[in-house]
C-alpha cells in the first residue's frame, strides 16, 4: 500500500511557480530522499506534505487519508506526521525525554512512555533521557529529534535536510543512526537534501526535483549509473561528457569503440550523433600500449588520499579534449605523463540536444 | 602575562582569554565613577544607622509603612500583570499575526516608553480629578511601563526558532496548545525580566504618583524631606525602597543569566510563519485601537488642548511668557548637555576596562555601576542633598551637583551602549593597527572612535533624553532659581495651573519624542533605547 501520494501538486509563491505538478507515491516503510539543489522547491515540497503551506491545486493521501486536496486543507496537527526540522529543533526548556513524549497523550507523557525503547532505536544510551539539550551534540540532538517525531507512531516521517548542520564526521554516523532507526520502527519516510552522497546512501529511492519538477524517480544505483539527461548525469556526481556516433548499441569517440548501456531508454538504443556519459572513475590509466587506442596527457592531479582526480589532455589527432579520471591513490601519475586510456564498463549516450523531447 | 582556558560546551572549541596587566590610570578612573554611585547608597546606610535600634524599630513598625508597604506591593502586583497581559498580547499579535497595520502598532507600542510617566500623570489628572489614588496610579504606570514587557517579548518572539513551534503543531499541538507549552516557556524570561523592570520602575516612580496624590515610599519621602527634614528618618524609609528595588534588580539579573535557554540551532532561520486571524481580526484592532487611545492619544491630546486654552481657562490661572518658556527650555538643555558629557566620560573607562580586561576587581567595578538601577532618584537626591548639607556645603544647590546626581543615576544607562559600541570595535583590529606601527593615540583616532563613535554618541543621547524628562532629582537639587521644563510642570500642575504647565509639557515631550525618534531610526529601536 503507498503511505504516501502525491498527484499534480502545485505552488506558487506570487507569480513564482515553485512546484510544477509533482507526482509521487511512496511505498509503506520505504526512505524516499527527495534530491535537489537550493531553489529547485524541495523544501516546498516537505513544507506542503507537513502543511505548513497549503498548496494552490494537486492532491496528498497520508496512510491513505486525503490530507490536501481541492478545498481542503487539514491542519499539520491533524496529519498523523513525524517532522524532524533542519537543525533538530529540539524544545531547549524541555529534557530529552520530555521532548520524546511531547507529542503523546498526557497520561503516557506523565510514564515517559517508550523514552528508553526511542533512545536504543536511534542509539543512544537510556541515562541521556535526563539531560537538557544543550548537553547533545549537534548530531545527538539530531537523534533525539528522530526518536520524537517517532514516538506518537506517525504514518510517515519528513525529515527536512536533517544532517546538513553537522560536522562531515559526525554527519556520516548520524546518517547512519537515523537510517536504522527508521528501517527498525518500519517507518515510511521522506528525506530532503541538497547533497547527492547522502540521497544516494540513505534512500531506497532517490526522486530528483529540478525547478519543481521531478525529472526521475529511480534507485540509488540507476539514478547514479542511467540519469535520463545530462544534466542530471553531472548533478547526481561528476561526469565526463563527450561527443559521439552511436551505431547498433555501441558508440565511437575519442576514447574508441564503447558499448552502450544495455537498460538505458526502454531499450530504444540510439543512433547517429549523440553526447556520451562516462563517469570518471570508469576511466582507467594504464601504460601506452594497453590502452583501446586512446592516450593522453597528464596535465594535472589532484591528489585526495584515498584517490586523486586527474585532469587529462587527450593528444590523438583534432582538437586537443579535456576530461577527468579518478584513479586510486597509489595509482596517481605525475602531471607531464603520457597514459594510455581504458574505459571500464558500459556508458551512457543521449541523443543530441535538439531532438531528445521524446526520451 | 597569563593564559587561561575556559571549558566551552561540547561543540565550540575552547575560548582563551588572554589577562592582562590593567594601566593604573584606567582602573583609577573606573573606580572614581563606581565609588561615585556607590556613595549615596553608603551615605543612606551611614544616616539610618544613627538612628537606634528601638527608635528604628518604632519607625519601620508603624500604620504609616505598612500603607505604603500595601500600596506600593498591591500597585505593583496589578502593574506587573497588566504589563505583562497587554504587553505579551501586543508582542504576539504585532510579530505572529498578519494583523492590518501591524509595523505602525510595533512602533506605537513602544513610543509611550519615550513620555514620562509624570506627563501622561498631569494629563490625566487635569482631565479629572476623581481620576486619583489607586486606579489612576494603575492606569498611568501601566500605559507608561507596558512597554519594559512588550519590547524584549517581541524581541524574543522574533528571535524563536520557528522550527519549534512547527515541530510542535506536526506533533500534534494545535495553535493554543503549541503556544502554552512552546511558545511561552521560551518567553519566560524576557517575560519576567520585562515584569521586574516594571516593577523597579514602579517602585522608583515619583512624579507620577505625586500628581496623583498616590501614597508610596518615594512621596512619603519627598513629603518627610519638605516638611521637617528628618535625615534618619527619611533614610530609614529610603532604606526600605532600596531593598525592594534591589531585590527586583537581583531578581532580573538572575532570571536573565539563569534561563537563558538559547538557541540550538546555529544555521540562518526562516522568518516565522503568520497566521491568519480571519473575523478576530476585528476586536483585536479595536483592542490596539483602544490601547494607543489611552497610553498615548489621551495623554498627548489633553497637552493640546490645554495648550489652545488661555491661562485663565484653568482651575488656578497662571500666565506664561516667552521669556519663563526659553529659559526653562535652555536650562533642561544645558543641564541635559551636561550631564551626557559629565556621564560619558565616567561610562567610558568603565566600558572600556569591561570590555578589554577581566579581573574580579573589575566585575565588582562594573557590578557596582549597575546598582545605580536599583537607587531611586529620590534616594540619590536625598543623599545627596543631606550628604552636601553636612560635609559638602559649597556644594549644596549647586547645577554641580546636579549634574553629578544626574551621572549616577543614568550611569547604567550610558555603560550599556558604552559597553555594546567597545565590544563592536574589537581588540583584534586595535591589535592590528598596533601591528601596522601606530601608537594608542592613533589607534584611538583612526580605529576606535570611527568604530565605536555611533554607539557612544548614542549613549550620550540616551543620557540626554533622561534628564530631559528627569523629575525627582532636579526637583531637589536645582540651584534656586533655576526651573527646567520637568520642575516647572510639576510645580503648575501642583497648583492645579493646568493650561500653564501645557507649553513646558508640550515642549519636554516634543524633545523626547523626537531624539527618541532619531536614536530608534539611526541604531535601530531596540529595547536599549528606552532601558532606564
Amino acid at each position: 500500500m503507498a503511505a504516501l501520494e502525491i498527484q499534480g501538486l502545485t505552488k506558487a509563491f506570487g507569480p513564482e511557480p515553485v512546484l510544477r505538478g509533482v507526482d509521487l507515491s511512496v511505498d509503506s516503510g520505504r526512505l524516499v530522499a527527495i534530491l535537489g539543489a537550493s531553489g529547485s522547491g524541495k523544501t516546498t515540497l516537505l513544507r506542503l506534505l507537513c502543511g505548513f503551506e497549503t498548496a494552490d491545486s494537486g492532491s496528498i493521501r497520508i496512510g491513505g487519508k486525503m490530507v490536501s486536496g481541492p478545498g481542503l486543507h487539514v491542519p499539520p496537527e491533524r496529519r498523523n506526521i513525524g517532522y524532524v526540522a533542519q537543525e533538530g529543533a529540539l524544545f531547549p526548556h524541555l529534557s530529552v525525554a520530555d521532548n520524546i513524549v511531547f507529542g503523546l497523550p498526557r497520561a503516557q507523557r506523565r510514564a515517559r512512555h517508550r523514552v528508553a525503547e526511542l533512545l536504543e532505536m536511534v542509539g543512544l544510551p537510556a541515562a541521556y533521557g535526563v539531560r537538557p539539550p544543550q548537553a547533545l551534540s549537534g548530531g545527538e540532538q539530531q537523534r533525539v529529534a528522530v526518536a520524537r517525531a517517532l514516538a506518537p507512531n506517525p504514518a510517515m516521517v519528513l525529515l527536512d535536510e536533517p544532517f546538513s548542520g553537522l560536522d562531515a564526521a559526525l554527519r556520516a554516523e548520524t546518517r547512519q543512526a537515523v537510517a536504522a532507526a527508521l528501517s527498525r520502527a518500519g517507518a515510511t519516510a521522506l528525506l530532503v537534501t541538497h547533497d547527492q552522497a547522502e540521497a544516494l546512501s540513505m534512500g531506497h529511492a532517490v526522486a530528483v526535483l529540478r525547478q519543481g519538477v521531478l525529472v526521475q524517480v529511480a534507485s540509488p544505483e540507476r539514478l547514479y549509473r542511467h540519469p535520463v539527461d545530462p544534466e542530471l548525469a553531472r548533478f547526481v556526481g561528476d561526469a565526463v561528457l563527450l561527443p559521439g556516433v552511436a551505431k547498433a548499441g555501441r558508440v565511437c569517440c575519442t576514447l574508441g569503440h564503447l558499448p552502450l548501456s544495455a537498460g538505458m531508454m526502454n531499450g530504444a538504443a540510439p543512433e547517429g550523433e549523440v553526447e556520451i556519459m562516462i563517469r570518471p572513475e570508469q576511466i582507467r590509466l594504464v601504460s601506452g600500449d594497453e590502452g583501446q587506442g586512446a592516450s593522453a596527457r597528464v596535465s594535472t592531479v589532484t591528489y585526495y588520499g584515498l584517490n586523486a582526480s586527474v585532469r587529462l589532455t587527450l593528444s590523438g589527432g583534432g582538437e586537443p579534449v579535456a576530461l577527468t579520471a579518478l584513479v586510486p591513490g597509489h595509482q596517481s601519475p605525475r602531471p607531464g605523463d603520457t597514459v594510455g586510456i581504458l574505459v571500464e564498463g558500459d556508458v551512457m549516450a543521449y541523443v543530441a540536444k535538439k531532438d531528445r523531447g521524446n526520451a | 602575562m597569563t593564559t587561561r582556558t575556559v571549558p566551552a560546551s561540547l561543540d565550540r572549541p575552547p575560548v582563551v582569554i588572554v589577562r592582562r596587566r590593567v594601566p593604573p590610570g584606567l582602573l583609577a578612573a573606573s573606580a572614581v565613577a563606581a565609588g561615585l554611585v556607590f556613595l549615596p547608597l553608603a551615605w543612606t546606610l551611614l544616616q539610618a544607622f544613627e538612628v537606634t535600634l528601638k527608635d528604628a524599630v518604632a519607625l519601620l513598625f508603624r500604620p504609616l509603612v505598612g500603607e505604603l508597604l500595601f500600596n506600593t506591593l498591591t500597585l505593583i502586583g496589578a502593574t506587573t500583570c497588566a504589563a505583562a497581559v497587554i504587553g505579551t498580547a501586543a508582542a504576539w499579535f504585532v510579530e505572529r499575526t498578519r494583523l492590518p497595520g501591524r509595523r505602525v502598532f510595533a512602533v506605537l507600542a513602544a513610543v509611550p516608553l519615550a513620555i514620562p510617566a509624570f506627563i501622561t500623570s498631569y494629563a490625566w489628572v487635569s482631565i479629572s480629578a476623581g481620576l486619583q489614588d489607586f486606579a489612576g496610579a494603575l492606569l498611568v504606570v501601566t500605559s507608561a511601563y507596558y512597554p519594559l514587557v512588550y519590547l524584549p517579548v517581541a524581541a524574543a518572539l522574533r528571535g524563536m526558532d520557528p522550527a519549534l513551534e512547527e515541530t510542535a503543531r506536526a506533533l500534534g499541538e494545535s495553535g493554543w496548545g503549541c503556544f502554552r507549552r512552546v511558545v511561552l516557556p521560551q518567553l519566560k524570561p524576557a517575560l519576567l525580566g520585562g515584569m521586574l523592570l516594571v516593577a523597579l520602575n514602579t517602585l522608583s516612580e515619583f512624579g507620577a504618583f505625586g500628581l496623583l496624590r498616590f501614597r508610596t515610599f518615594t512621596t512619603e519621602i519627598y513629603a518627610e524631606y519638605r516638611t521637617g527634614f528628618n535625615g534618619p528618618e527619611a533614610s530609614l524609609l529610603a532604606l526600605v525602597l532600596v531593598l525592594l528595588c534591589l531585590a527586583c534588580l537581583v531578581a532580573e539579573v538572575m532570571v536573565r543569566g539563569r534561563a537563558r535557554y538559547g538557541r540550538l540551532a546555529r544555521g540562518t532561520r526562516r522568518p516565522a510563519a503568520f497566521l491568519d486571524l480571519g473575523w478576530a481580526r476585528v476586536p483585536v484592532l479595536a483592542g490596539f485601537g483602544l490601547l494607543i487611545l489611552v497610553t498615548l492619544g489621551i495623554p498627548l491630546g489633553t497637552i493640546l488642548y490645554w495648550l489652545t486654552q488661555h491661562g485663565s481657562a484653568a482651575i488656578s490661572p497662571v500666565a506664561v511668557t516667552a521669556a519663563q518658556l526659553f529659559n526653562s527650555t535652555l536650562s533642561s538643555l544645558l543641564l541635559g548637555l551636561a550631564g551626557a558629557a559629565v556621564t560619558l566620560a565616567l561610562a567610558l573607562p568603565l566600558g572600556f576596562l569591561a570590555t578589554r580586561y577581566e579581573g574580579r576587581l573589575i566585575t565588582v567595578l562594573e557590578r557596582t555601576a549597575y546598582l545605580a538601577q536599583g537607587m531611586p532618584g529620590i534616594v540619590v537626591a536625598l543623599a545627596l542633598v543631606s550628604l552636601t548639607v553636612q560635609a559638602l556645603r559649597p556644594l549644596y544647590q549647586s547645577a554641580a551637583l546636579l549634574v553629578i546626581a544626574y551621572a549616577i543615576l543614568f550611569l547604567p544607562l550610558a555603560l550599556v551602549s558604552v559597553r555594546a559600541a567597545l565590544v563592536q570595535a574589537q581588540r583584534g583590529l586595535e591589535e592590528s593597527a598596533r601591528a601596522l606601527g601606530l601608537g594608542w593615540m592613533a589607534v584611538v583616532r583612526r580605529v576606535l572612535l570611527p568604530m565605536a563613535g555611533p554607539g557612544l554618541g548614542a549613549a550620550a543621547a540616551m543620557v540626554f533624553v533622561s534628564i530631559v524628562t528627569e523629575l525627582t532629582a532636579t526637583l531637589l537639587l536645582a540651584p534656586i532659581g533655576t526651573r527646567t521644563l520637568a520642575v516647572q510642570v510639576w510645580a503648575d500642575t501642583s497648583t492645579v495651573a493646568f493650561a500653564a504647565a501645557a507649553p513646558y509639557a508640550a515642549l519636554m515631550a516634543a524633545i523626547s519624542l523626537l531624539s527618541t525618534w532619531i536614536l530608534a531610526r539611526r541604531f535601530g529601536g531596540g529595547a536599549g533605547v528606552f532601558a532606564s
